[in-house]
């Protein structure tokens, strides 16, 4: 599990229509703070926190800029010698789950 | 800072971490005084030092594990500061309040190369005098509570530094008319400090700071004027400062001058040289040399001791006519009941005759500050 609540029910992962979106990025929004190998996340507004592990905090980290989900599973598969087939699909989930929690967002086409 | 225990040595260095001219590293903790340097790290809020220098294996530490969940608790309170210092301006900004944010936030997200680096407690704003009660209106309606009740009516504009007050979270905002109690408060003028003044992204949203030179002048006073032996992270915020290549050293000269600061820089920059072991500019050291007034140098002196009322004393020196004078001496001696009672003891029945023999204890050398 990459993505941790520190309090609260664990929300469902929804999928949106389309996965392959153009560019994500972190959300201006989300407060955070990167620990040895976790980042912490809070949202202003909203109770709770977040933490990033594993591949998520990999993922944020590459977040420092705008990168599609190609990228992120190139930069994924390199890093943990995993074949893109074997990952992309959680690569896709992840972003669908960070994105639905408000950390990161959807560059719009043509801009970031 | 204290004294020169193996402890202390250690803790001071750590306090380096990072810094150009910083010797010493890797750093490495005996193992008899694991625990002793990671509660040291936590008192004096360098946990995030300590995790920036062991990743970069320059600490050698066994408990590595201890100063991760440390670190790890104390930016989970950061963050949650960060949260509610969102909701605050955002309500002073609703009230036409201007704000400038000081301290913990500002300095972590823009003089260090991580704000993991800089671990903070509470909030500390800046308000304009003429929007004192306006802001404390402001934290009221958001449920927050004084803590020690202003001692009669309009002495914080005149002659406060600010209020502390409690959230409904539970945590705390300080809230500043000017930088520090006393007469180093009373002399430099805090409207304009809003002149000097830049913004940071925090949430999403540009808040209002100090600039760099009027950080690294509130850095230096917090130093020397907050507790004593001052603590090791102010006096990282003023190195931090120095390095930072944007202070205006020109400028701090004339405010040394203008608001009688120049013992307090000469002290400050002293001590980081001091505890830090770090080298400072060489225009820190000439606003050093600098001829202060008798009386900047007897305020600064009177801040170190409680004998003969230091601190109190040297306030009612600073400030200006008679009249004000007597107003704040009257306060003193006759505060507004409730204060009264917020400054008595646990179970002890608030009395003004307790309060008046403070001057005669004074008198005789004894202690207890106003």
């Amino acid at each position: 599990v990459s993505v941790r609540e520190t309090s609260g029910p664990r929300p469902a992962v929804h999928l949106g229509a389309d996965p392959t979106p153009s560019r994500f990025r972190r959300s201006a929004a989300a407060l955070f703070r990167e620990v040895g190998p976790e980042v912490l996340l809070a949202a202003p507004g909203r109770a709770g926190f977040d933490a990033l592990s594993g591949a998520a905090t990999a993922v944020w980290s590459h977040l420092g800029r705008p990168r599609t989900l190609e990228e992120l599973v190139d930069f994924l598969s390199e890093r943990y010698v995993a074949p893109r087939a074997s990952i992309e699909l959680d690569v896709q989930v992840l972003l669908a789950e960070l994105t639905r929690r408000g950390w990161i967002e959807e560059v719009p086409r043509g801009r970031g | 800072v204290g004294e020169r225990s193996p402890l202390v040595s250690l803790t001071r260095r750590l306090a380096s971490y990072g810094l150009a001219g910083a010797s010493g590293f890797p750093l490495d903790v005996p193992e008899a005084s694991t625990d002793g340097f990671l509660s040291a790290l936590l008192a004096q809020r360098l946990t995030g030092l300590g995790m920036a220098a062991w990743e970069a294996g320059q600490l050698g530490l066994s408990q590595s594990g201890a100063l991760l969940a440390s670190q790890r608790e104390v930016m989970f309170s950061v963050l949650g500061i960060e949260r509610r210092l969102l909701r605050v301006v955002a309500d002073f900004e609703e009230e036409g309040i201007d704000v400038l944010i000081l301290k913990g936030p500002a300095v972590a997200h823009t003089l260090y190369p991580d704000p993991a680096w800089r671990p903070f407690g509470d909030i500390d704003l800046l308000v304009r005098t003429s929007d004192w009660e306006a802001a404390c209106a402001v934290l009221e309606r958001q449920g927050s509570a004084r803590l020690v009740p202003e001692p009669r009516p309009g002495f914080d504009t005149r002659f406060g530094k600010g209020a502390e007050y409690r959230c409904p979270d539970g945590l705390e905002v300080d809230l500043h008319r000017t930088l520090v109690v006393g007469p180093f408060g009373l002399w430099l003028d805090p409207d304009e400090l809003f002149l000097h003044s830049d913004t940071f992204l925090l949430g999403g949203r540009r808040l209002r700071r100090l600039e760099d030179t009027a950080i690294m002048l509130h850095a230096c006073l917090h130093a020397i004027l907050g507790p004593n032996p001052p603590l090791l992270m102010p006096l990282r915020d003023v190195a931090q400062a120095m390095a930072s290549g944007s202070i205006d050293w020109n400028l701090l000269r004339e405010w040394a001058v203008r608001w009688n600061l120049g013992p307090v820089l000469a002290r400050a920059f002293g001590t980081v040289e001091e505890a830090l072991e770090v080298p400072v500019p060489g225009e820190a050291r000439s606003i050093s040399m600098l001829e202060s007034p008798r009386r900047a140098r007897k305020a600064l002196e009177a801040s170190f001791t409680e004998r003969a009322g230091g601190p109190a004393v040297a306030t009612l020196r600073a400030i200006p006519g008679i009249r004000a004078k007597a107003a704040y001496a009257r306060t003193l001696l006759f505060p507004g009941r409730a204060f009264l009672t917020s400054r008595s003891g646990v179970g002890e029945r608030p009395s003004y005759v307790r309060r008046w023999l403070k001057p005669v204890r004074w008198l005789r050398g004894g202690t207890g500050g106003p």
